[in-house]
């Protein structure tokens, strides 16, 4: 019942906004955008049996796949490894990945170039060749082809994820057997290791030995159920309890995986998976990346970049570790930012000894830091924000402006520089010709609602002189009305279910590294229905998803 | 050049047959291996689109504002040839738009797809090439480019223009002296630490190591489906070209190869910057014209692929310092040529100039390249110049493009405009195809195109 309400909302507020959208200016491709939660073709859904965590199980699984690991995974588990300092040279030796609707690891744009391979090869051989064989490997016999069997078996063990095959053995006994000495040989073996598909991949498989069948349905083995855990919650391969949990079984239940869930949330690893996950959601980036004109923004200079960032990094983990940890929390809490901050000068009469004005400043769309990053170089981005609300926070898909959008934009242009009016008068054009119009009236309006707010998330009433109207708009949405501020439309945003179902596509796209599609409507909705009813907890939204069949169950694509 | 392939010239070789008709079967092989030799290809991608009333010589002169100093340039101007007239031919209606459409498509000739964003459609030529033909340098093909960085999700796929494949995007390589060791690195005298044994000792390590990748590759590609396959395949194959790198001995132009093993950047310092940071974009879009050179002219990488920076760039070129130049290129000048803006129009000739002096010094650089055989590297390369658009409105008609370079003699006229009227932008794959040794009759989603209309080829 929930899921059709769940649905029912998004169908009407999301897909029936961009139809408008997308009729009016063509060149969208609605197929293939992810969609909405909720959004589901019909004959997908189906209820099979089991299912944990209260959730409805789904039939439309996963096809089985494999997906590189990211810059930061990668780097995670040689620090594992090796240690910080290895890590350190992957950080560097390696190129940074895009960032895809806020998050690193989606899996179609990871692969394996010739230029990623021969930087992770030669990676390899410098990391070997500095490795510290006398504590990686200690033997103490003169005979020492025990010894380098035994650190074939534990180093690619703790790369892999699971236990070694003996073709990989012998591969590796090989490899190993052309050192002209025991360190050598060690060194060997971590030079493929590191280089070795089994430690750069994330596989979800199943077992080598189930039998083909198209189309059937494969169960994950209990060592990737536990590298799909570690990755999700701690960035790198399992621990040696989650190791130990799966070798005893204690991942087939849903009732283990959550256990292990847990125990991993409350390691300081756990909270910096939640705060990338809210990071992506809110799509945010490093503030000393952004670009400001200096004309415009003067006042943006390092040190205020890097207090936005400290501050906006602090209210995300407070939310998680000493807040609620709801997804309302994000938006209902005052930031308790002192008076001696170097924000002072951005915050102005908002801080006072007391703290924020909690009027206008309440949750994090109400931080200078978000304000600052969401929106454009010379001026405050009304465009900018409102997708942000309509795409990110609302998961109402927005295509890109088509051609004749565009040759609008040509025909209409929007001066920075005219100081004769208001950003907000500047915009006017976007919803006085229609070809505009049709797009930019379903986010505009929520943008024009923070034009109280500057390009640095400075309050202003005026603007070159003019006064400033922040009346914006939600529409299309099941929290519709006017606001002004942040604040208020803060407050609105904490009571949407559809923002509730936004999130839970969001934490989709990061725990299965894609967008979600058609056929995962039914875990989308399930795993909505549950964060709600459970308060909306992010926390929840991982065990919803641990606890799924569909986490350990994916289709036979061969 | 001294390569091999260039060993015997035909005119060599009709000198030493004593005759222009008895031609005896030794030296009749030469030719054939003649037949295949192919230049070194470069291909550049610039953004935004050009002024097309500034950058088009008109009538029969060969003046243009935005390309005069190229045109002029006693050395490059008479190896350029201009392509008039090239249309971006869609087949549907992609998701994003011209830059989008003309990022992705100009050089694989397929539209773009969404992946989430919009992301190439197919493979590039460049990387078609790569599959297909034997390249003998080190390097079968390498992408790099200036301030190409991360982005949002509506911008990832114009990180990078080339694709192994649909959606699988060749990562930009931005750091410029990692790519000279790269490059260049490989070619240095090695410390004589442990001598010849060692050295071959470790190169047999080496190889060890990564045929135990190529089996554990090999063992998890038997696992997967179609689909999956792809990742594992485009791995193999870089894995296996690395080896091929390490157990070949790199041997640049053997007559250069001193030369070619001190290669160094001319500017030290100068580090690659994220998104909208162009504090460095200048000095690197010369330190990487001469990297190019470098690369071509110690004939190390079969096809280099280099972006300024990324689909639909945001430069505001500070550096050049012209008058009228508004607060973002992009949006305030480029979208904004549309012929009734005059001091858009006179920003975007000077900063098309800018790129019209880049492509000229990797030309001169190229030039100042002697081959033992009297020619030089400029004679023995193509340089495509590109562009994402015609015009800085997202206009996709007219997209300004320059072959620069005698391409090993492959292209029997240089000096000259082909202004046949328009031709769909497919044949510029077809070209390099053909070019470079591949025939082929059209490319991308147009299998009939064939070449440029009105471009002599040998």
């Amino acid at each position: 019942m929930k899921s059709a309400i769940w649905r029912s909302i998004a169908l009407s507020g999301g897909l029936s906004l961009l139809a408008g959208c997308q009729g009016s200016i063509g060149g969208a491709e609605p197929s293939s955008a992810p969609l909405p939660p909720g959004a589901a073709g019909s004959g997908s859904v189906a209820t099979p049996p089991g299912g944990g965590g209260g959730a409805t199980a789904c039939q439309a699984l996963p096809a089985r796949r494999i997906r590189r690991l990211a810059r930061r995974e990668y780097a995670n588990v040689v620090s594992d490894l090796l240690g910080a300092a290895a890590a350190d040279a992957v950080l560097a030796a390696l190129p940074v990945e895009p960032r895809v609707r806020g998050f690193d690891n989606q899996d179609a744009f990871l692969f394996v170039s010739g230029p990623f391979q021969e930087a992770v090869a030669e990676l390899a051989a410098t990391l070997a060749a500095k490795a510290d064989v006398a504590a990686l490997a200690p033997c103490s016999t003169s005979d020492t082809q025990p010894c380098v069997a035994s650190f074939i078996r534990s180093f690619g063990s703790r790369a892999y994820g699971r236990d070694l095959t003996q073709d990989e053995l012998d591969r590796a006994t090989s490899v190993a057997a052309l050192g002209e000495s025991f360190a050598v040989s060690v060194r060997l073996v971590i030079e493929l290791v590191l280089q070795s598909p089994n430690l750069l991949y994330l596989t979800e498989l199943g077992s080598p030995n189930a039998p083909v069948a198209a189309q059937a349905t494969v169960s994950l083995t209990s060592d990737e159920l536990a590298s799909q855990l570690s990755f999700l919650l701690a960035g790198t391969r399992p621990d040696v309890t989650l190791r130990e949990a799966a070798k005893n079984g204690q991942l087939a239940t849903a009732a283990g995986l959550r256990a292990q869930a847990e125990r991993m949330l409350a390691q300081p690893s756990g909270v910096a998976a939640l705060t990338r996950f809210i990071v992506g959601w809110l799509d945010l980036g490093p503030l000393s990346d952004m670009p400001k004109s200096a004309e415009a923004f003067p006042e943006f200079t390092d040190t205020v970049a890097s207090a936005m960032q400290a501050e906006l990094d602090g209210f995300v983990t407070e939310q998680l570790k000493g807040g609620d940890g709801t997804l309302p929390s994000f938006f209902t809490t005052v930031p308790a930012t002192a008076l001696a901050s170097p924000l002072s000068a951005i915050y102005g009469a908002d801080l006072q000894m007391s703290g924020l004005d909690p009027s206008r400043r309440r949750g994090v769309l109400s931080l200078p830091g978000l304000l600052t990053y969401h929106s454009a170089d010379a001026h405050s981005g009304p465009v900018e924000r409102g997708l942000l609300v309509r795409r990110q926070l609302l998961c109402q898909d927005v295509p890109p402006p088509p051609q004749s959008a565009l040759d609008r934009i040509a025909n209409l242009p929007v001066d920075d520089l005219d100081a004769a009016h208001t950003t907000r008068q500047k915009f006017a054009a976007h919803v006085n010709e229609p070809s505009c119009k049709a797009c930019h009236q379903s986010f505009d309006p929520i943008g024009f609602g923070l034009e109280d707010m500057d390009g640095l998330g400075r309050y202003r009433t005026t603007e070159h002189g003019l006064p400033v109207d922040s009346h914006g708009e939600l529409t299309g949405t099941d929290v519709d009305g006017p606001f002004e501020g942040p604040a208020a439309l803060s407050a609105k945003l904490a009571q949407s279910k559809q923002v509730a179902a936004c999130m839970v596509s969001h934490f989709f796209e990061l725990a299965l590294a894609r967008p979600a599609g058609v056929d995962d409507a039914c875990v989308l909705d399930a795993w909505t229905s549950d964060f709600v009813a459970g308060g909306q907890h992010i926390e929840d939204l991982v065990f919803a998803y641990v606890t799924h069949p569909a986490f350990g169950a994916r289709k036979d694509d061969r | 050049m001294s390569r091999d392939r260039f060993q015997f010239s035909r005119r060599t070789l009709l000198r030493a047959a004593g005759s222009t008709l008895l031609v005896p079967p030794f030296l009749r092989h030469a030719f054939a291996q003649e037949a295949v030799s192919r230049p070194n290809l470069v291909l550049l991608m610039q953004t935004n689109g050009t002024n097309q009333a500034s950058f088009w010589p008109k009538g029969s002169t060969w003046d243009s504002p935005i390309l005069n100093e190229l045109l002029t340039d006693p050395k490059v101007g008479p190896k350029t040839t201009l392509i008039k007239g090239t249309k971006l031919n869609l087949k549907g209606s992609p998701q994003g738009n011209g830059h989008d459409w003309g990022w992705h498509s100009l050089y694989s000739g397929v539209d773009n797809i969404s992946k989430g964003a919009p992301a190439g459609g197919g493979p590039s030529v460049d990387q078609i090439l790569a599959q297909k033909l034997a390249f003998t340098q080190p390097f079968k093909t390498l992408h790099c480019g200036v301030n190409a960085a991360n982005y949002r999700l509506i911008n990832a796929g114009r990180a990078s223009f080339p694709c192994v494949s649909a959606g699988l995007q060749v990562p930009c390589e931005l750091d410029i002296y990692a790519l000279y060791t790269k490059l260049f690195g490989s070619l240095m005298p090695k410390p004589n630490d442990g001598g010849q044994a060692a050295a071959a000792l470790r190169l047999k390590q080496r190889q060890s190591v990564l045929d135990a990748v190529a089996a554990d590759l090999t063992t998890l590609q038997g696992r997967l489906g179609a689909q999956e396959r792809v990742k594992v395949d485009a791995h193999l194959s870089a894995v296996r070209d690395f080896e091929r790198r390490l157990s070949t001995t790199l041997s640049a132009d053997p007559a250069r190869a001193p030369e070619c093993a001190s290669m160094k950047p001319s500017k030290a310092g100068v580090p690659s910057t994220g998104q909208g940071n162009e504090a460095n974009a200048d000095a690197l879009n010369h330190l990487f014209m001469e990297l190019i050179a470098n690369a071509v002219a110690c004939n190390l990488v079969g096809v280099l692929t280099f972006q300024f920076g990324r689909g639909g760039e945001h430069f505001h070129f500070d550096w050049l310092k012209i008058p009228g130049m508004r607060a973002d290129f992009h949006d305030d000048i480029a979208h904004k040529d549309n012929g009734s803006d005059a001091t858009a129009a006179s920003v975007m000739v000077e900063v098309n100039k800018y790129y019209a002096g880049l492509v000229t010094e990797l030309g001169q650089r190229l030039a100042s390249f002697p081959q033992a055989d009297g020619t030089t590297a400029l004679d023995n390369s193509l340089v495509v110049w590109g562009n994402e658009l015609a015009t800085g409105p997202h206009g996709i008609d007219g997209v300004p493009l320059a072959f620069v370079g005698g391409a090993a003699g492959r292209l029997k006229r240089t000096g000259y405009m082909v202004d046949v009227g328009t031709q769909v932008h497919q044949r510029l794959g077809c070209t390099i195809q053909n070019v470079m040794g591949m025939p082929s009759d059209g490319f991308g989603w147009v299998t009939d195109s064939g070449p440029f209309a009105g471009l002599e080829l040998a």
